[in-house]
């Protein structure tokens, strides 16, 4: 037999693995590794008439550790994730953490919450759309953080006793939802078999000496509908909250002059100059809003010749006048009624229309715009 | 009577042989003292009065967390009574000792915190630190336990000593 010598090395070399495996330190805070073999003896020492006899040994008991299966699944976000109505691929942030004593596969779902209370405080009611489910790439793209394309595997493959890896619900916002509105999540993580990726079975009955049993040892999470306590499951719930600015416009008159009074106490008649002012609101507690266009329409005034549009009511050429927190510092600012760098025109944008642009409010900001008409 | 160096790299080997050879048979048997030892769990299984009763089985399913229980059994098989009778087993790698949890009748039990070359109780048991300041020993500290016999154990009789450990 040529190959007796082969086998025989082959032997031995296991045997120095097995001892090298015996005695490598467990720095594992999940405990100590699946399979690992726990031996011990006793010795006693003892005389007989005065002299001393021979150590004697027990010999070794032993046992084999088991596979424990635990998890912890847990949202990063500190807060719910503000978001606006249309955005596309907002990201809810999770980790999921091998807390057992093996390596182990996980499946990832999402379930959501319908009507019951957010993470967060606030309670849900509405959904996302096109809600999906992704791995951090931990070799490609920025580790911890959503990277669109480079973040893709839908499942965790592989994740080592005491490892960790972060988790992404990634959705789409309706439009027409309000600021508070709240569309919660549960991310459920289920431990599943490394080599095989099957669902996991906990050994039932009696053990095998010597054999890895699996043992689930995972508590409940947030998903007390999907994932009980030693389900290999875990889960964690985190809240979408639309913040959004809500904008409020109220348009108001006043009379300037007219021929007869003067600035006296003037009367809305023919002649008169009135000055219109368009308010915009930005209600607190929402978010700002940017590029804010004002535009009204004087057509069917101008064309049934009930007004005319006032060109010069601020002087320069200028007659229109904006005040917004973002224009000037804030002050009234007059705008020429040409179409150019200023952000205000006056029939350009559109015929016989007063259009000012780039306003940018904050929540609980103002802004108002204002021009004059000649009665006719 | 501590075992040289060498002689218990001879023991390793043995326990090597011995798993390798998968030697289940744990003891050892002629003229003198008799040891045997056992690794058990405790499981609480439903009893007829609605309370759960604990029995011990095998140890076999142990995960992190969970607790066994050693039971050394001797007995003196020769004619004449043995003296100076002292059981010392090492606290397992992988496992701590439980606080407290030692047994056995008629011994005093000391501890170890340095792989065995000095035994104490456990007010006398001190770590020093990588700083150089020492505090007292903990539980998860020892590497061994000692059971000195206060009495020689006589011709033909036998008891137990134990203690429980939780594996890391």
């Amino acid at each position: 037999m040529n190959n007796q010598p082969l086998f025989f090395r082959m032997v031995f070399f296991g045997i120095g693995l097995l001892l090298f495996a015996g005695v490598a330190p467990s720095a594992l805070a999940a405990g100590t590794a699946s399979g690992t073999v726990i031996s011990n003896s006793a010795t006693v020492s003892y005389q007989v008439g005065g002299i001393s006899q021979p150590d004697v040994n027990s010999g070794p008991a032993t046992f084999v550790v088991d596979n424990k299966i635990d998890l912890t699944v847990a949202t990063t976000d500190t807060a719910s994730v503000k978001v606006t109505p249309g955005a596309t691929a907002q990201v809810l942030t999770f980790t999921v953490t091998n807390t057992g004593n093996a390596t182990q596969d996980f499946i990832l779902s999402a379930t959501a919450v319908s009507g019951g209370a957010g993470a967060f405080g606030g309670t849900d009611n509405f959904d996302a759309t096109s809600v999906s489910i992704f791995v951090d790439n931990t070799s490609n793209g920025t580790v911890g953080t959503y990277d669109p394309g480079i973040d893709t595997a839908t499942s965790i493959n592989d994740l080592a006793a005491d490892g960790s890896i972060t988790v992404f619900i990634v959705a789409d916002i309706p439009l027409g939802r309000a600021t508070g509105d709240v569309a919660s999540y549960h991310l459920v993580a289920e431990a599943r078999d490394a080599t095989t990726g099957n669902a996991l079975t906990e050994t039932a009955g009696a053990d095998t000496a010597g054999s890895v049993d699996i043992v689930f040892a995972d508590g409940q999470g947030s998903d007390t509908t999907n994932d009980a306590a030693r389900d290999a499951k875990h889960s964690s719930q985190d809240d979408y909250e639309i913040l959004t600015a809500a904008l409020t416009v109220t348009k108001s008159s006043a009379v300037i002059s007219d021929p007869f009074n003067g600035t006296t106490n003037p009367k809305r008649i023919p002649g008169a100059v009135v000055e219109y002012t368009i308010q915009i609101d930005n209600a607190a507690g929402g978010t700002t809003a940017t590029n804010v266009t004002i535009s009204d329409d004087l057509s069917t005034e101008v064309s049934n010749g009930t007004i005319t549009f006032n060109a010069d009511s601020y002087g320069g050429g200028r007659g229109i006048q904006v005040t917004a927190p973002n224009i000037n510092g804030g002050a009234a600012t007059a705008l020429t009624n040409a179409p150019d760098a200023d952000q205000g025109d006056y029939g350009d944008t559109a015929a016989n229309t007063v259009t000012v642009t780039g306003i940018t409010l904050n929540a609980g900001e103002s802004a108002t715009v204002r021009f004059q008409v000649t009665v006719q | 009577m501590k075992p040289s160096g060498r002689g218990r790299l001879a023991h390793a080997l043995i326990l090597v042989f011995l798993m390798v050879t998968g030697e289940a048979v744990a003891g050892s048997s002629g003229e003198g003292m008799v040891l045997r030892i056992m690794v058990e769990q405790e499981v609480a299984a439903p009893a007829k009065s609605g309370k759960h009763k604990i029995t011990r089985i095998p140890a076999s399913r142990i995960i992190p967390g969970d607790e066994v229980v050693y039971t050394i059994h001797y007995r003196n098989s020769s004619t004449r009574p043995a003296e100076n009778v002292h059981i010392t087993i090492p606290v397992a790698e992988h496992t701590s000792y439980r606080s407290g949890s030692a047994r056995g009748a008629d011994t005093a039990i000391t501890f170890s915190v340095d792989g065995g070359k000095r035994f104490a109780t456990p007010d006398k048991l001190s770590v020093k630190l990588p700083n150089g300041r020492v505090r007292p020993a903990e539980a998860r500290d020892y590497t061994h336990i000692r059971w000195r016999f206060n009495k020689p154990v006589a011709p033909g009789a036998s008891g137990a000593v134990s203690y429980r450990a939780v594996l890391n």
